[in-house]
């Protein structure tokens, strides 16, 4: 956790302590962004800018909420503002891309992910916004929408489309139960 | 009834199954066992939240950048441009540190404290303390110590005889000061561990106090302050 007196020390400038607010904040914070944007790039190029953000905002850091939790806020909002910025999030509801919203069998093992992180990286922008920012972010419905400039519903739309992509995306990962699941419970018992 | 869409199935996870689809997925177990993958298709997500990943910059570029943007200050720049005010504030600040510094070295090592032989020695290393309430009790003291030293030595500055200070001049820094002891008073009910807003607050308390000694001696008999 940030004490104040690094914090102050960040707001007047001080090197240390803005190193040591971006070394403690930055695995998380870079990775909510890393998840939002997709390409590394230009996730690269986003983070900074969303660093610049939070140490520009620190004067305003009243402490009501844990340091991380106020940085990450910021993180997604101004993730989200470049996002919109570079028109890959636009205030319309998005859907999900159709050339890439079913799996056909044939090239079904080229087009499926290893890892979630992978999977979420095949959605189109808005659905992926939406899918992170609810699945595991943990934002309501009403925030997403107050984010993204959509409705509440619109939401809740695309994150089931969102959802039911990933499902047939990471198939081999969420399918057979039985032998993850027995496996789990040898290694309790 | 046909199988549950894959949108609704992936719906299920948070909204509750109509009687008719409820019915459907106590019967069909292919529609089951897909609400099942969904399920652990949010546990892994959920997972992720907690995942964390190397930054995506690295400390050169961001520091330059924020240089650039004038949010992160290097010592030599900050030094060039600051006012012969701020100038004069930061090297007072800096005396009154150096002195408290000293005292609470001297005060540790159960020195006594004799003014003459004050040297301005920062404290080396921190001390250990056996308890928090140790700890408190140590600070309490030390900033006792803190505030008679900087009222002794602010008692001790003799630059008035040379540079013409008058009535006026005190009743400025009197009212200046009275300014720096409200705001950091009330900062201190925000942050009273603060160790920069005490260190202020301290020593605007005791160059108040000098201030009114001084402006006291200035005045005339007949006009003497009763109370400070």
């Amino acid at each position: 956790m940030a004490d104040q007196l690094t914090i102050r020390r960040a707001i007047h400038g001080d090197e240390a302590a803005l190193r040591a607010l971006w070394a403690q904040y930055a695995p998380r914070i870079d990775a909510v962004v890393r998840r939002l944007v997709g390409d590394p790039d230009q996730a690269a190029d986003i983070a900074q800018e969303v660093w610049i953000q939070i140490f520009r905002a620190l004067p305003s850091y009243r402490g009501d909420s844990q340091f991380g939790t106020w940085a990450h806020r910021i993180a997604v909002n101004r993730t989200l503002n470049a996002l919109r910025s570079l028109r890959r999030i636009g205030k319309a509801e998005v859907g999900i891309e159709e050339e890439t919203a079913s799996v056909d069998h044939e090239g079904e093992r080229l087009l499926l992910a290893q890892t979630i992180d992978e999977a979420v990286q095949k959605l189109s922008p808005g659905a992926r916004a939406v899918f992170v920012l609810h699945d595991v972010e943990g934002y309501t419905h009403e925030e997403i929408a107050a984010e993204l400039g959509i409705t509440a519903g619109g939401s809740k739309s695309q994150l089931f489309n969102a959802r039911a992509k990933l499902r047939t995306l990471l198939k081999y990962l969420v399918d057979a139960p039985m032998t993850q699941e027995l496996s789990h419970v040898a290694h309790l018992s | 009834m046909l199988h549950i869409s894959p949108e609704r199935l992936a719906a299920l996870i948070d909204e509750t199954a109509t009687p008719d689809e409820a019915s459907h997925l106590a019967a069909c177990a292919t529609c089951a066992d897909e609400l099942s993958a969904h399920r652990r298709l949010i546990r892994l997500a959920l997972g992720e939240s907690a995942r964390e990943g190397a930054p995506l910059n690295d400390w050169a570029s961001l520091g330059a950048m924020l240089k650039s943007e004038g949010i992160m200050a290097s010592a030599p720049t900050v030094a060039t441009h600051l006012s012969h005010g701020q100038r004069a504030v930061r090297l007072a600040a800096g005396f009154a540190l150096v002195a408290g510094s000293a005292l609470v070295g001297r005060w540790s090592s159960g020195v006594s404290f004799t003014p003459r032989q004050q040297t301005a020695t920062p404290v080396a290393a921190a001390p250990a303390f056996a308890s928090p309430q140790d700890a408190m009790h140590i600070l309490t003291v030390a900033q006792q110590q803190y505030s008679d030293a900087a009222t002794y030595l602010a008692a001790q500055d003799t630059t008035s005889h040379f540079i013409g200070l008058n009535v006026n001049t005190y009743r400025a820094r009197r009212s200046a000061l009275d300014n720096i002891v409200a705001s950091t008073r009330a900062a201190l009910y925000q942050a009273p561990q603060d160790p920069v807003l005490n260190q202020y607050y301290l020593s605007a308390i005791a160059a108040r106090e000098a201030t009114l000694r001084q402006y006291q001696a200035a005045l005339p008999a007949k006009q003497a302050l009763e109370r400070y």
